[in-house]
């Protein structure tokens, strides 16, 4: 079978203002200007099956959104070839959107000032749903979501949350098979956050939609799915199974110290100090050594007094971290 | 001052950013020059008004587009929109006089985008044929008259923004405020047509007005049409308007923050 | 119809701020007030104007405001569409099922400027009695033809302002030509301006089919055919064609640089 979102080899190039900087700078920027075009996407391939949630991370300005954008028909790649759902994005515009939902994190689509059923309504007569349809998708929305108490007041009266909630339902009136999630849980409280989870869980379950998410939480994607796309400077820099990165990765323990006395420097012998101030310290195992307790405590009662030490795995955010500084993602 | 003076540079070197809004600017203003002087030349071909000669005319159109930011009256750019969506509130934790802080941005604004358009303008006014283009001033004196009249003409165009700005307080309309205060402004001012050609009896008013001392009577004085004693006579009226319309102006605003409700809390 | 129910959101949403949106309306009245003060004001020194008397002139400013105003209304998607691309709103379009012009046309309706239509239209009443026309089927057909030409042309030159800004955000001031230099040339009869002037807003830019043109008909006067002065609303409709043929174009540029 085909999958669902075949991404082949794209290029999308952009030409930005070069801007002169030093004395002068202003005037010189008024009389020359010059371009320089931006490579936001390098080569690339990824494909998507049916039914799947995939996790599509990466730092800012790594490429996430122009790839979003490209599959959801709004730019064009420069080259390279993308089906989705059997569609060239870009050609068939009408008959393409009705298979896709977008939700962008940080912008709205219903309307600021109405209750929000009239923006439902208006979405209803857009996408041409059935009434009947349009009926049935709204209470499983509504039960899912907890919508009921919103859907009669204007959008600006309601929370952060709660607008999600809106947006997410009103991006999936028209049941698309692929939904985009662009930074879905940006900005909400924990328990906002984990019910977002759960629905977004529990409708790739009930309709098996395709779930494409990006976002920065790297909590979102453990509760989520196991299947990551990794972007940096343009380039996709590892496919797979997120559990393998953790495993690499797993085998870093950071160890919290508490000592009798100052010591001006610690030096343990495959370890490397994290932070070190007064009588505290933090270390972690190089990655070519191993951790053993046993080791690890008859060095350091060797060299020093210590009163107390905790041992930690590597947290997903600093494995991710890590990853950004392996990948050279990181500015300095 | 020096917060003012550094408010001011600020918004002065914002508005030189935008290049292709000052070329299109320039462009817009030539256009709009010659639309206005080919109707006015129209007017005049069988009528013909006294000390307003076409080639005067023409001359007066000229500075008019050249200089038309000091006439277009318009509040500092984010300050009708903070009052409208509430951000204004950061107005309010600076330690600065609110209506010093918004002057100094407002005319930081405008004097940058005067520098920026007005030279191309009156250089192609100068090329252009008598009748068409832009004479020179008729004398020495009148020319530095011209100049005050220039300085307390970009004065008094941000003194009257300002009353557009208490009107957006008190409406929170932005929109609604800026398009009463340049109706006004706009037609009082000679901007949207020369003071010497309304009716003598309308005239007879407006000269005393405190709109026509944007740029109405330093163009006059520039062409000959009003002469140096009168002009400085005129000219002292327009300074004491200036301070008038400024005291009044502060009045106001601080009346206005004592009462306001800053929308969305 | 999906249109109307665009509208209707509008009319509610609008409501919400009754007071902000009488006052503009009101504004906005004052302005065309204004305007017209000053044609009086000219009139009050001089007698007629490239030959036109006061209620030519009139005329001319009545059917300005309403075609201006019934675009501005109706079409305030393409004349503002800089904001549309800046919001993010323009992507949003893009992704739905339906028709990218009709969602354009139905994204903004600025409901402030319809008092300014009724005030056009009355000035051009009060103008039309003032004038001894001898009134007959045709004049009313050719007066009808003039208002739904006249929107038709400015809607064309927004669509064509909005195609421009589609490459430069920046140059939005030199648009302005396009749309406020054609509502300025068109308060006065445009034959009264320079030759190159006239040419410009009759042969680029068809100002003139709702401007001297059918007011030479109305009034019998001129020495262009009559017939082609009748008819010259009907060729203005034509322009709106090349003018989406151009935004369509433009579209294809969105899509390959984001903008």
């Amino acid at each position: 079978m085909a999958s669902i979102i075949d991404f082949q080899d794209i290029c999308k190039n952009f030409k930005v203002p070069l801007r002169a900087k030093g004395k002068f700078s202003t005037l010189k920027n008024f009389f020359f200007r010059k371009h320089k075009t931006i490579k936001a996407l390098k080569h690339v391939s990824f494909q998507v099956e049916e039914g799947d949630i995939v996790g599509y991370i990466g730092p800012n300005g790594a490429g996430k959104s122009t790839t979003i954008k490209i599959m959801s028909g709004i730019l064009n790649p420069t080259t390279g070839s993308c089906t989705i759902d059997g569609f060239v994005p870009w050609q068939d515009r009408k008959k393409f959107v009705r298979s896709i939902g977008v939700v962008f994190g940080q912008r709205s689509q219903l309307w600021w000032d109405v209750p929000v059923m009239d923006s439902f309504e208006l979405l209803r007569d857009i996408y041409k749903i059935p009434q009947q349809e349009f009926e049935n998708t709204l209470n499983l929305l509504n039960e899912a979501l907890g919508l009921e108490e919103l859907l009669n007041r204007p959008l600006r009266q309601l929370s952060l949350g709660q607008k999600m909630k809106c947006e997410l339902a009103g991006s999936l009136l028209h049941r698309p098979k692929i939904l985009f999630l662009d930074e879905p849980t940006i900005g909400l409280d924990a328990v906002t956050k984990l019910a977002v989870r759960d629905f977004i869980k529990f409708i790739n379950k009930q309709w098996h939609t395709t779930i494409i998410l990006t976002t920065h939480d790297m909590s979102d994607i453990e509760a989520l799915t196991n299947q990551i796309i990794l972007i940096g400077k343009g380039q996709i820099l590892y496919k797979g199974s997120f559990d393998e990165i953790k495993n690499k990765y797993s085998s870093t323990k950071i160890i919290s110290i508490e000592f009798a006395q100052e010591y001006d420097e610690i030096s343990l012998d495959g370890y490397q100090t994290i932070s070190h101030e007064r009588k505290f310290a933090t270390i972690k195992n190089l990655p070519d050594k191993e951790f053993h307790i046993k080791d690890f405590v008859n060095q350091i009662s060797k060299k020093y007094e210590v009163i107390d030490f905790q041992v930690d795995m590597i947290s997903v955010d600093e494995i991710l971290a890590q990853l950004y500084k392996e990948y050279g993602l990181v500015e300095r | 001052m020096r917060p003012y003076l550094s408010i001011f540079k600020m918004n002065f070197k914002g508005e030189l950013q935008y290049r292709g809004k000052a070329i299109s600017g320039v462009m817009t203003q030539v256009f709009w020059g010659f639309l206005n002087i080919y109707l006015y030349i129209a007017c005049l071909q069988n009528t013909s008004v006294d000390g307003f000669s076409i080639s005067q005319m023409a001359s007066y159109i000229w500075l008019g587009q050249a200089f038309f930011a000091i006439r277009f009256i318009m509040m500092g750019k984010k300050i009708g929109k903070n009052i409208e969506n509430g951000n204004i509130c950061y107005h309010f934790v600076r330690p600065l006089n609110i209506y010093s802080q918004w002057f100094c941005q407002t005319f930081g604004e405008k004097l940058s985008s005067v520098l920026l358009r007005f030279p191309p303008i009156i250089i192609l006014g100068l090329l252009l044929p008598a009748g068409l283009g832009l004479s020179l001033p008729v004398s020495v004196p009148a020319f530095l008259l011209f100049l005050i009249g220039l300085i307390l003409g970009l004065c008094m165009s941000v003194t009257i923004s300002m009353f557009a700005v208490y009107l957006t307080f008190k409406t929170l309309s932005k929109r609604g405020s800026s398009s009463i205060v340049n109706t006004i402004t706009g037609l009082f001012s000679g901007m949207v047509i020369p003071l010497p050609l309304m009716p003598q009896a309308i005239q007879n008013v407006v000269n005393y007005l405190p709109f026509r001392f944007i740029t109405d009577l330093p163009f006059r004085i520039y062409i000959g049409n009003v002469g140096i004693t009168e002009g400085a006579i005129f000219l002292a009226i327009g300074f004491a308007w200036l301070i008038v319309l400024i005291i009044i102006g502060k009045l106001l605003i601080r009346s206005a923050l004592k009462k306001t409700v800053i929308q969305g809390g | 119809m999906l249109y109307a129910k665009y509208l209707k959101m509008h009319l509610r949403s609008s409501m919400q701020y009754r007071f902000n949106t009488t006052f503009i309306s009101i504004t906005q009245v004052l302005v065309s007030v204004g305007e017209v003060l000053s044609v009086w004001m000219l009139f009050g020194t001089f007698t007629s104007i490239g030959g036109y008397g006061f209620y030519e002139c009139l005329l001319l400013m009545g059917i300005t405001f309403a075609v201006f105003s019934l675009s501005e209304c109706f079409a305030c998607g393409y004349d503002e569409f800089s904001d549309l691309i800046r919001s993010g709103d323009f992507d949003r379009i893009l992704i739905r099922p339906v028709n990218i012009n009709y969602q354009i046309l139905a994204s903004k309706f600025d409901l402030v400027k319809l008092p300014r239509v009724a005030l056009g239209l009355t000035i051009s009443i009060i103008a039309l009695v003032n004038l001894n026309i001898e009134w007959d089927v045709l004049k009313v057909l050719v007066f009808i033809s003039t208002i739904i030409s006249g929107t038709m042309i400015v809607i064309g030159i927004f669509i064509i302002s909005a195609g421009i800004s589609i490459y430069t955000i920046e140059q939005l001031e030199f648009v302005n030509i396009l749309t406020h230099g054609s509502k300025e040339i068109a308060y006065y009869p445009i034959n009264i301006y320079a030759k190159w002037l006239t040419r410009i807003f009759t042969f680029v830019i068809p100002v003139a089919c709702f401007n001297y043109l059918p007011l030479s008909f109305l009034l019998g006067i001129g020495n262009i055919p009559m017939w082609l002065c009748g008819l010259a609303p009907v060729f203005g409709m034509l322009f709106i064609i090349p003018c989406l043929l151009f935004f369509n174009f433009s579209l294809k540029k969105y899509k390959s640089s984001g903008s």
